[in-house]
């Protein structure tokens, strides 16, 4: 992506001082040396050939002048020529008699040099044009190096700011979704001191009766033994709900690890299952085996399904008039993935909108708080997975949980 | 206590199963009959037994079903002032205050001391025994007042004013002899053993205006 800079300048550059090294007055030395050289030479032709026009190097000399050393030098080598040819190759030899007989010689060479100087001035423009254009080429090359390497930081930097934004937006959102809960946790302070209240309401009074029993003469002891067995129940019943508290306000990063869905519904039906059969919910389970495993937080998973079961048997907290049954599915999904259904026969959408169901705050129970389903949500959909609920047939409603398999 | 216990009931309506079979076994084990109910529309269903009775009610009920409160007020309107002692989970004390004006008997916090709670209980009994008494009472001198002629009610209330015979004779317009014979036969009618005593029973009909039972005698 990156060009070199100083490796395109170069060769323009070298030229630049070659044409200052030819510009400089030492150029006049170039006619002096060539049209001594042609005098030279014509003068040992002569002695070779005495009888053959050997001045035409002068010719040579004076273009090589005017093409090398440009129109000064040029029209230095012109008289020079004359004065040359004229001295040492005219009759009379070895005088310097400028007339009329000369005229030939000095116009052929005045031609000459105008012809060279004129190829020359035109060679050098085509030159010059060149390196403007070259140069002009380079420029814009440069310009739009640079462009693309501004455009290219530019990217970069847009991509990190990109990269940061998101960042701060996952956290943002981690905080909020924190927050609410949070907010969620203090704004059901009173109604979690309720439950727990409830459960510790049991366990005194039922704590008290035993002593009552206890005391009686003689003592009743399968009374003593049904008070303790509700105190046992109710003390299950307020850690359940502190476990429910301490992972909705649990903080701190996913553990991400292989697990099997079947086993979290099974950890998960075990402990729900006494209080399901207190309120005359029967539970069916169909966990299809060998389920491939997938990648998830236990302590999510175990809530998510502990949420979708809560959730279905409070919707059959009303119903009387048929069996409470509640039916726990999982099964591979054509994509390979995994589905989790819970099906209820409660009293179903009653006219509320599903898409709205899964919305944070949002209940179709008159104390609900709204934040069952759309835990079930965030928890779906940071598992990468999806939640969707449609009416079961005829009462209730079936949630079902997509979760994609682990990549093996 | 026991002798107090015999014959009353106590009435639990909580919808929390744990919450009602924990405080009907507290009940059970002092010896106090108790039915416990998981709504008040299940309660308002059943037959009540004639006996006297107290409800232990949570102030809140969750759902469509009416608050406590608001169920102590359709009782009272329905003319059936059972004694309420309230529990609840909260110290709210609008709401309390809201109970105690509606005439509860007490409202105790969750979770419930046995002591607090079986005193409201027996008071609460207590109480609605009390009443039920008094509205047995009612009802005897009530239809024993039916009974009396128009003019020997009119004497009645004279009478109970403290007025003498003479007196009410000029009033009606009648003779001191008549108003004799009449004021006789409504003390024989009424059962009073004493003047005192029909002058008990005519302020017993009079305070029950208030419940709609029209006992008046103009003057």
């Amino acid at each position: 992506m990156s060009l070199s800079h100083s490796g395109a300048n170069h060769p323009s550059e070298q030229a630049a001082k070659t044409a200052a090294v030819l510009w400089t007055p030492y150029r006049y030395f170039i006619p002096i040396v060539a049209v001594g050289t042609a005098t030279g030479i014509t003068y040992l032709l002569d002695l070779i050939a005495p009888e053959g026009q050997n001045q035409f190097l002068f010719f040579v000399a004076v273009i090589v002048s005017a093409w090398f050393a440009e129109a000064g030098p040029g029209w230095l080598s012109v008289v020079l020529s004359i004065v040359s040819v004229d001295y040492f190759f005219l009759p009379p030899i070895y005088v310097l008699d400028l007339s009329v007989k000369d005229l030939p010689w000095l116009i052929a060479f005045v031609g000459c040099a105008a012809a060279t100087n004129w190829l020359g001035l035109k060679r050098r423009r085509m030159e010059e044009r060149l390196v403007q254009a070259h140069n002009e080429l380079e420029q814009r090359v440069n310009e739009q190096t640079q462009e693309l390497r501004e455009a290219n930081q530019r990217l970069i930097a847009e991509m990190a700011d990109r990269a940061r934004t998101e960042a701060a937006l996952r956290e943002t959102q981690n905080e909020l979704a924190r927050a609410a809960r949070i907010m969620t946790v203090g704004e059901l302070t009173s109604s979690i001191a309720h439950e727990i209240n409830q459960p510790l309401a049991a366990v005194m009074s039922n704590a008290e009766a035993a002593l009552n029993w206890l005391q009686r003469d003689p003592p009743a002891l399968v009374m003593v033994k049904e008070s303790v067995a509700g105190i046992i129940a109710a003390g299950g019943r307020a850690s359940d709900i502190i476990v429910r508290i301490r992972s909705l306000i649990k903080r701190g990063p996913p553990d991400l690890v292989k697990l099997s869905i079947n086993e979290v519904v099974d950890d998960v039906l075990a402990t729900a299952r006494v209080g399901f059969k207190t309120h005359n919910v029967m539970i069916e389970q169909h966990l299809e085996p060998a389920l491939p495993a997938m990648s998830g937080d236990r302590i999510q998973l175990r809530q998510l399904v502990s949420n979708l079961l809560n959730n279905a048997a409070e919707a059959m907290a009303d119903v009387f008039d048929r069996p409470r049954r509640l039916v726990v599915c999982t099964k591979r999904t054509p994509g390979n993935g995994i589905a989790i259904t819970v099906e209820d026969v409660g009293i179903g959408f009653a006219g509320a909108d599903s898409t709205r169901l899964f919305q944070p705050f949002y209940s179709t129970k008159a104390e609900g708080t709204g934040l069952g389903l759309s835990i079930c949500r965030s928890i779906a959909e940071f598992h990468g997975g999806k939640i969707s609920a449609v009416s079961n047939h005829p009462y209730g409603v079936v949630v079902c949980v997509e979760l994609p398999a682990a990549r093996s | 206590m026991s002798e107090a216990n015999s014959h009353c009931l106590v009435i639990v309506i909580d919808d929390d199963v744990q919450v009602r079979d924990s405080l009907a076994n507290l009940c059970r084990s002092v010896d106090l009959p108790v039915e416990a109910f998981s709504s008040t529309s299940e309660f308002l269903s059943r037959d009540r037994p004639d006996a006297p009775a107290c409800l232990v009610l949570d102030v809140r009920f969750p759902g469509s079903a009416p608050s406590g409160l608001d169920f102590q007020r359709e009782l009272v309107g329905m003319g059936n002032p059972l004694p309420i002692i309230f529990i609840s989970g909260h110290a709210d004390v609008p709401m309390a205050v809201q109970a105690m004006k509606q005439g509860a008997v007490e409202f105790l916090m969750k979770p419930v001391r046995e002591q607090a709670l079986l005193d409201a209980i027996r008071y609460a009994i207590a109480q609605d025994r009390k009443r039920r008494e008094e509205q047995r009472l009612f009802a005897s001198v009530h239809s024993r007042f039916k009974s009396l002629s128009e003019r020997e009610r009119e004497i009645m209330f004279l009478v109970a004013r403290g007025l003498l015979n003479k007196q009410i004779a000029a009033e009606l317009g009648v003779s001191e002899v008549t108003v004799k014979v009449h004021r006789g036969s409504a003390m024989r009618k009424m059962q009073a053993a004493s003047l005192a005593d029909l002058i008990r029973m005519s302020d017993r009909l009079n305070g029950s205006f208030a419940l709609g039972e029209p006992a008046d005698a103009k003057a």
